[in-house]
């Protein structure tokens, strides 16, 4: 019982006593009391009856029939609800649903090619540089001695000087 | 969580229970077994809850459906009908509030669903709109013993119902209302009460629907 309920009267309790008689509702001791009591006070026989009429009455409540009919259309809603896509259920996308290890598989794929970019990109970015400054640092001595580098080009000109003329020595 | 012990109980205990866990196992006979075997009890519940036999076919489908969508989810751990009148209280009262936020928005009186403890005769009139005399003389006796029903609140009509329906015990009744047996029992005296005051005429005098008004 609710704690917030007001505090049953006397005539309350008795309407709950007779009515869980009614309803066989009550242990052995419990009837006992009550049958003695019904046995000695009319006014608690009289109120008995007046709940047993009301009870009675109830029968008076028809029940409904349904036909073929209602148990086919369930059984269809129910077949709809299997044949409808996953997405449609969930809201969620199909493969999902059907193959979730494809969730980890992709995960794990995603991580392993952002370690794979995050490592071998930068990896071959130095490679670059190094190849385009190797030639300067292989002939440092020579560029550290000239100016420019037409004049050094010029430099590896084996006909810079021509021939030099016999007998000169 | 329902124990091993609780679920291999009414696995045992209840036929119905081993159905629905055929149901769990995409049984589809088994599913359309329990509909048949449930589909007049539902409707004959929902249709003295709610008033209306066309509303309490569409709900009684709708308890069916989420039947079948938790039935993987599905644990016994009780009579295969307490957890069946457990959603079909749920699915009531939503319906229920449903209707209650649409009337708020329409601004219109609440209607013998969610009123309680109206007189018959106020019952007849908002039902019929002729006066009321005139609308008891054409009733049966059970049409006024469904207009009496009416006059309870919704969970005082549910626990008559699967009392006098389903002949649950105030245990079953509370575990399908999800509410303790001492309150279903003095729900049931109240229920009970208000029935025998709204009924007395017939009940004092012998009078029937036509002498009243």
């Amino acid at each position: 019982m609710n704690e917030h309920e007001p505090t049953p009267t006397s005539d309350e309790v008795i309407d709950a006593e007779l009515t869980a008689y009614l309803d066989g509702e009550v242990d052995d001791a419990e009837r006992a009391a009550i049958e003695t009591r019904l046995s000695n006070d009319a006014a608690y026989r009289e109120r008995l009856q007046g709940h047993q009429a009301s009870l009675d009455l109830l029968d008076e409540l028809t029940g409904c029939e349904t036909d073929e009919s209602f148990t086919r259309g369930t059984v269809a809603m129910a077949a709809a609800h299997l044949e409808r896509p996953a997405t449609a259920r969930h809201g969620i996308p199909g493969w999902m649903v059907h193959r979730p290890w494809l969730i980890w598989a992709t995960a794990i794929a995603a991580s392993l090619l952002c370690g794979y970019a995050g490592l071998a990109i930068p990896t071959r970015i130095a490679h670059r540089h190094a190849e385009k400054e190797f030639a300067l640092i292989k002939n440092y001595q020579l560029y550290y001695d000239v100016d420019s580098v037409e004049f050094l080009k010029l430099l590896d000109d084996p006909n810079l000087f021509g021939e030099e003329p016999d007998g000169l020595l | 969580m329902i124990s091993d012990t609780t679920a291999e109980k009414y696995t045992q205990l209840d036929p119905d229970v081993r159905l629905m866990l055929r149901v769990r196992d995409d049984n589809a006979a088994a599913f359309e077994k329990l509909v048949a075997q449930y589909q007049n009890r539902l409707v004959t519940v929902l249709h003295h809850l709610v008033g209306s036999r066309d509303q309490a076919d569409d709900l009684a489908q709708e308890v069916f459906m989420r039947v079948f969508r938790a039935r993987k989810r599905y644990q016994p751990g009780s009579r295969f009908s307490t957890w069946l009148f457990t959603i079909a209280n749920n699915v009531a009262s939503n319906a229920r509030r449903g209707l209650a936020r649409r009337k708020e928005i329409q601004l219109r009186p609440a209607d013998t669903q969610v009123s309680s403890a109206l007189s018959l005769e106020e019952l007849a009139k908002e039902a019929s709109g002729l006066m009321p005399s005139r609308q008891l003389d054409k009733l049966e006796l059970s049409d006024v013993v469904q207009l009496a029903m009416q006059s309870l609140n919704e969970r005082q009509r549910m626990a008559v119902l699967l009392c006098k329906f389903e002949g649950m015990s105030y245990v079953e009744i509370a575990e399908s209302m999800e509410m303790s047996p001492p309150a279903i029992k003095s729900l049931l005296s109240r229920a009970r009460v208000n029935l025998k005051t709204v009924l007395e005429p017939y009940l004092s005098d012998g009078r029937r629907p036509a002498d009243i008004g």
